[in-house]
C-alpha cells in the first residue's frame, strides 16, 4: 500500500516514486502482487511475473487512485515460459480531478508455454469531467494452445447515481464511497482483513471533495 | 444469375394468376401490388448481401414451389400429429397457410378480444381490414425484404388477434401453422397480426410444423403492435419437416413502458431462417429476445435479430443459444441500433453455442450502432465444447456417458428455459432436448 | 404530514408545475394521475430534490419542517421515500450494502441503535417474502441486470425495509404485467398503516383496482384539475384524458377533503 505526499492541489510538491518488483516463479510456484496506490505525484509502477516453472501461477490485483493532479502509470508483466502457466490480472483505476491513471501491462506467453492462459480486466473508473484513464494492453501470443481473456471497461459515476443513493439517506460523500468499493471490490478482497479496512479508508480520504 | 430470373418469373405467373381468379379490392389489392413490385425488383437475396452472407437459399430458389391455393390441403390426422400441447387455451389452425375452422376453437375468449382470420376479418364488415390498415403491410416492410414481399404479394388470409386496451388474456393463444406438400413443392406464407391495445396483456404461441418428404417452403410474417403499457409475450416454435424451408420474419413496435418479449425456438426444416426486428418507439419500453437453436445433420439455422432503440430509457435483453450438431450450421447476427435521442439505454446481448461435433460450425455477428452517449451497451458470443472435466466428473459419479451429456446439455439450455412461462411449452422443449440430441457420439 | 402550497418548478428551461397545491395526512393514499408530460414526474422529483429541478415558487412543508430548504438525504433521513420511475442500476454495489448503509442512516437520524448485520437479515428476509423476491437479488448489484419488473420490485423492497412516513411511488406500475403488478401492489399494501402516508403518481387506472386510493387528484398542465375519492379514477378509465384538454384549471374541490382552496390561477 503507497501512500506518499501527493503534492497540493495545484500539484505542486510531492514525491515521484518509481519501483520496479519482479518475481520469479518455478513449477507449481505462485507469485501474487496486491497493491493499492493512492500517493504520489507520480507513481511508475510495474510489478512482474516470470512464469519459468511448469503450471506455475502470477496474479496481480491492483487499485489505483489519482485525484487533484496526480498521475498514475502502473501495470503488470506476466511472462509465460512453462506449460500450462496461469495468469490473473485484476486492475482498477479510479481518477478524480485532474488526475491521470494509466494500466499499462504485457501478458507474453512463449512458444514453449503450451497450455497457458491469462485473464486480464482493466476497469476505470471516471469521477467528473476532467480526469482520464488510458489503458494499454499488450499481449503476445507465441503459441497456439494457449487462451487469453481481456476485458475493459470505463465508466463514470454518474449524477443520477449519487441522486438515488441520496435519496436513500446516504450523503453524497458515503455515496460516492460506496460505489467506489463496490468498484474495487474483486482486489480488495485479496487484501487481509485488517488492510482491506484501511484500503477502503485510505480511498475515501484521497477522494475528499472529489464531487459536489 | 439465371436460376434468380426462374424464381421470379414463376411467381409473377402466379401472381398474374391470383389477381384474375381471387383479386383482392382496395387497400388489400394495392399492398399485394406493391409488394409485389418489390419482390420482382429485389429478387432472391444472394449470398453477397452482408444479411445473407453465410446462408445459401439456392436451394430454395431452385424449387419451383406453388403458392397454396384456398383448399386445405392436410387433413385432421396430419394436423393432429403435429399438433403441439397446448395449455387449454384457444388455437387457430392454418393449414398451407389457409384457416382451417374445423380444426380450429376459438371459444373461450374474454370479451374484447377478437382472435378470427384475416380472410373472416376481411368479409366481416365493409372496411373489416381498415382498422388494420396502420399495422398490415407496415410493420413489417417489405421495401428491401423479398422474403417479406414475396409473403405480402400473396397475402390472402393468416391470423389476425385484436386485444382492446386493459384486457388480459390470461390463457395464452396457440397458432399452429401446419404444411404440407402432397405432390407439387408448396409454397406456405403464414402470416400473423398481433394488435395489443394500451394496458392489454397477452401471450401468444405460433407453431410452425410440417410433414412428408417433398418440399415445401413455410414463409412466414408476424407482425405485433404493443401499444402504451401493454406486454405481448411471444413464442415461436419451428419444427418443420426434414426436407423443408422456413424462412421467418417478426416484426414488432413497442410504444411507451410497452413490455414485449420473444422466444424462437429453432429446431426443424433444412434450411432454418428467424428474423426478429423490433423498434422501442416510446420512453420506458422493454424488449427481451431469447432463443434457443438446434441443429443436426446438415441443418442451416439462421437467426438475425435488430432492435432499434429509438426512444430514451428502454432496456433490451438478448440471449440466444444454439446447439449444433453433426454437420449443421448456424448463423447468428445481432444488431442494436441506438439513436440519437436514445438516452440511457441499457441493451444486453449474448449469443453462446455449444457445439457438439467436430464438423459444426457457427457464424456470429454482433453489430452494434451507437449514436448516443449516455447509454450502456454490452454484447457477448460464446463458442464452447461440452466440458470435458465435467463429462468425466459426472461419468465418475456412476452416470453413462449419455447421461451426462444430457445433463450438461439441458443445464446449457436451462436459463432459456427458465424464461418460458407457458408450461406445455417448457414440456415439449424439455422433450425435443432430449429426442433430437442423439445419446451415442457425433451422430 | 405534506403540505404543498402553490408550488411551481422548471425542470431545464421549462416550466412545469404551475401552482399545486395538495394536503396529504397520515394514513392517507393520494393518487396523483394524468397523461404524459402533465408534470407527474416533476412533482415527485421536487419533493425529493432532484438535481435539474428549480423550484421557482410556492412551498412545501413535510411534518412541519420547510422541505425545499432540506438536502436529498435530509428528506429521506425525515422519511420521505422516492421510489423511482426509472430505478438507477450502481454496478458494483451490492444491493444488500446499500440498503444497510441507508437504514442505518434513517436509524441514526431517528436515533435508533444502528443493525448489525443478523438483525439485518432477519429484517430483510421478512420483506423479502413480502414481494415474493428471489434471494440471489438481495446480492446482485443494485439494479443491474435487472428486469423492469425486478427493478420495480426492488424499489418496494428497499421501502418495505426503510419503513418511510411518506413513500412517494413515481410510475412504479408502468410497464408490469399483471403478476408483477399484484405483487408490487400487495408489498405497498402491506406498508399501509395510519402513520404512513402515500402519494401514487401513476398513468394508468389498473394500479388503483389494487392500491385503492383515498383520493385521487388529476394532474395537466402542471395544476391539479381535479380532485375526488376512489370513483373519479374509474370515470378516468372510462373517459380518457382526452376532455381534460377543455377543463379549465380550477381549484380542486372535493367532498370531505384534505384540499386547499388556492388563489394561483
Amino acid at each position: 500500500m503507497q501512500n506518499w505526499y501527493p503534492g497540493d492541489k495545484d500539484g505542486k510538491g510531492g514525491i515521484y516514486n518509481f519501483v520496479t518488483k519482479r518475481g520469479k516463479a518455478l513449477a507449481n510456484a505462485k507469485v501474487t502482487w496486491t497493491q493499492v496506490e493512492t500517493g504520489s505525484a507520480i507513481t511508475w509502477k510495474y510489478p512482474s511475473c516470470i512464469l519459468q516453472g511448469d503450471n506455475s501461477v502470477g496474479e496481480f490485483y491492483s487499485v489505483a487512485v489519482t485525484n487533484n493532479r496526480q498521475q498514475a502509470d502502473t501495470g503488470t508483466k506476466m511472462v509465460h515460459l512453462g506449460r500450462n502457466t496461469r495468469s490473473t490480472i485484476v486492475s482498477k483505476g479510479i481518477s478524480a480531478g485532474h488526475g491521470q491513471n494509466t494500466y499499462r501491462g504485457l501478458v507474453r506467453i512463449g512458444k514453449g508455454a503450451r497450455g497457458a492462459r491469462n485473464f486480464s480486466q482493466c476497469d476505470s473508473l471516471l469521477i467528473g469531467d476532467r480526469c482520464g484513464a488510458h489503458t494499454f494492453p499488450y499481449l503476445e501470443v507465441k503459441n497456439t494452445s494457449s487462451q487469453v481473456e481481456h476485458e475493459a471497461s470505463t465508466s463514470k459515476i454518474g449524477e443520477d447515481q449519487i441522486f438515488y443513493c441520496r435519496q436513500r439517506g446516504l450523503s453524497t460523500e458515503d455515496a460516492v464511497n460506496l460505489i467506489v468499493n463496490g468498484f474495487c471490490k474483486e482486489v480488495f478482497r485479496e487484501l487481509p482483513m485488517e488492510f482491506a479496512v484501511e484500503a477502503q479508508k485510505l480511498l475515501s480520504v484521497s477522494l475528499e471533495g472529489s464531487v459536489g | 444469375m439465371p436460376q434468380i430470373a426462374i424464381g421470379a418469373d414463376s411467381y409473377a405467373a402466379q401472381f398474374a394468376t391470383l389477381k384474375g381468379t381471387a383479386p383482392a379490392a382496395g387497400p388489400l389489392g394495392s399492398l399485394r401490388d406493391d409488394a409485389f413490385r418489390c419482390f420482382d425488383r429485389l429478387g432472391f437475396p444472394t449470398t453477397r448481401l452482408e444479411e445473407w452472407r453465410f446462408t445459401n437459399i439456392a436451394p430454395i430458389v431452385d424449387t419451383p414451389f406453388q403458392a397454396a391455393g384456398a383448399a386445405a390441403g392436410s387433413g385432421r390426422e396430419v394436423v393432429d400429429a403435429l399438433r403441439p400441447p397446448r395449455s387449454g387455451g384457444p388455437e387457430l389452425v392454418f393449414v398451407n397457410g389457409r384457416f382451417a375452422p374445423e380444426l380450429s376453437d376459438a371459444s373461450g375468449l374474454p370479451p374484447g378480444v377478437r382472435v378470427r382470420s384475416l380472410a373472416a376479418t376481411a368479409d366481416a364488415e365493409a372496411g373489416g381490414l381498415d382498422a388494420l390498415a396502420p399495422y398490415l403491410g407496415r410493420l413489417a416492410r417489405f421495401e428491401r425484404h423479398a422474403f417479406t414481399a414475396l409473403n405480402t404479394a400473396f397475402l390472402a388470409d393468416g391470423a389476425v388477434i385484436e386485444v382492446d386496451g386493459g384486457v388480459l388474456v390470461d390463457r395464452p393463444i396457440h397458432l399452429l401453422f401446419a404444411s404440407s406438400s402432397d405432390a407439387a413443392p408448396v409454397l406456405s406464407q403464414p402470416r400473423v397480426l398481433v394488435v395489443a391495445g394500451a394496458s392489454s396483456e397477452l401471450r401468444v404461441v405460433e407453431s410452425h410444423a410440417g410433414a412428408g418428404d417433398v418440399p415445401y417452403l413455410s414463409n412466414a410474417v408476424t407482425e405485433v403492435s404493443v401499444a402504451e403499457n401493454a406486454v405481448v409475450d411471444h413464442y415461436t416454435v419451428v419444427r418443420e419437416a426434414p426436407a423443408a424451408f422456413h424462412v421467418g420474419s417478426l416484426a414488432v413496435r413497442i410504444g411507451r413502458a410497452g413490455n414485449f418479449s420473444s422466444h424462437a425456438i429453432t429446431a426443424g426444416g433444412a434450411i432454418v431462417r428467424h428474423e426478429a426486428g423490433v423498434v422501442l418507439g416510446g420512453e420506458g419500453g422493454e424488449c427481451t429476445l431469447n432463443g434457443l437453436y438446434l441443429a443436426n445433420g446438415r441443418q442451416l439455422v439462421d437467426n438475425q435479430t435488430t432492435i432499434d432503440h429509438a426512444m430514451p430509457h428502454c432496456d433490451s435483453h438478448e440471449l440466444y443459444k444454439g446447439i449444433l450438431d453433426g454437420r449443421s450450421r448456424a448463423v447468428f447476427n445481432g444488431k442494436i441500433i441506438v439513436r440519437l435521442d436514445a438516452q440511457k439505454t441499457d441493451a444486453k446481448q449474448s449469443n453462446k453455442a455449444l457445439l457438439l461435433s467436430e464438423d459444426a460450425q457457427i457464424t456470429t455477428k454482433p453489430q452494434l450502432e451507437i449514436f448516443a452517449d449516455d447509454v450502456k451497451c454490452t454484447h457477448g458470443a460464446t463458442v464452447g465444447q461440452l466440458d470435458a472435466d465435467a463429462m468425466f466428473y459426472l461419468r465418475s459419479r456412476a452416470l453413462s456417458e449419455a447421461q451426462a451429456r444430457q445433463l450438461l446439455i439441458h443445464a446449457f439450455a436451462a436459463d432459456l428455459l427458465g424464461h418460458i412461462k407457458v408450461e406445455a411449452i417448457r414440456r415439449q422443449l424439455d422433450a425435443l432436448l432430449l429426442e433430437r440430441l442423439p445419446m451415442n457420439g457425433n451422430g | 404530514m405534506l403540505e404543498i402550497r402553490n408550488l411551481q418548478a422548471k425542470a431545464g428551461d421549462r416550466q412545469i408545475l404551475n401552482g399545486i397545491d395538495l394536503t396529504v395526512s397520515p394514513g392517507e393514499v393520494h393518487a396523483i394521475m394524468g397523461p404524459n408530460g402533465s408534470g407527474k414526474s416533476t412533482l415527485a422529483g421536487a419533493l425529493a430534490g432532484r438535481d435539474g429541478i428549480e423550484v421557482t415558487g410556492g412551498s412545501a412543508t413535510f411534518k412541519g419542517q420547510d422541505l425545499l430548504e432540506l438536502e436529498p438525504e435530509e428528506r429521506a433521513r425525515e422519511g420521505l421515500f422516492l421510489a423511482f420511475q426509472y430505478p438507477v442500476e450502481i454496478p458494483g454495489v451490492n444491493n444488500a450494502y446499500l440498503l444497510k448503509a441507508a437504514l442505518n442512516e434513517v436509524r441514526k437520524h431517528r436515533g435508533q441503535p444502528e443493525l448489525d448485520a443478523m438483525d439485518f437479515m432477519t429484517l430483510v428476509r421478512k420483506r423479502m417474502s413480502l414481494l415474493e423476491m428471489d434471494d440471489a437479488l438481495l446480492n446482485r448489484p443494485v439494479n443491474d441486470g435487472f428486469s423492469g419488473g425486478e427493478k420495480k420490485r426492488n424499489e418496494i423492497f428497499q421501502l418495505a425495509v426503510l419503513e418511510p412516513t411518506l413513500a412517494i411511488l413515481d410510475e412504479t406500475d408502468s410497464g408490469l404485467d399483471i403478476d408483477a403488478l399484484k405483487t408490487v401492489a400487495g408489498g405497498v399494501n402491506a406498508m399501509r398503516s395510519p402513520e404512513r402516508s402515500m402519494v401514487v403518481v401513476t398513468h394508468y387506472q389498473r394500479l388503483l383496482h389494487y392500491i385503492v386510493p383515498d383520493f385521487v387528484h388529476v394532474l395537466a398542465r402542471g395544476r391539479i384539475v381535479k380532485s375526488g375519492g376512489k370513483e373519479l379514477a374509474l370515470e378516468l378509465e372510462e373517459k380518457g384524458y382526452g376532455w381534460l384538454d377543455a377543463e379549465p384549471a380550477r381549484p380542486a374541490v372535493a367532498s370531505g377533503v384534505s384540499l386547499h382552496e388556492t388563489s394561483t390561477a
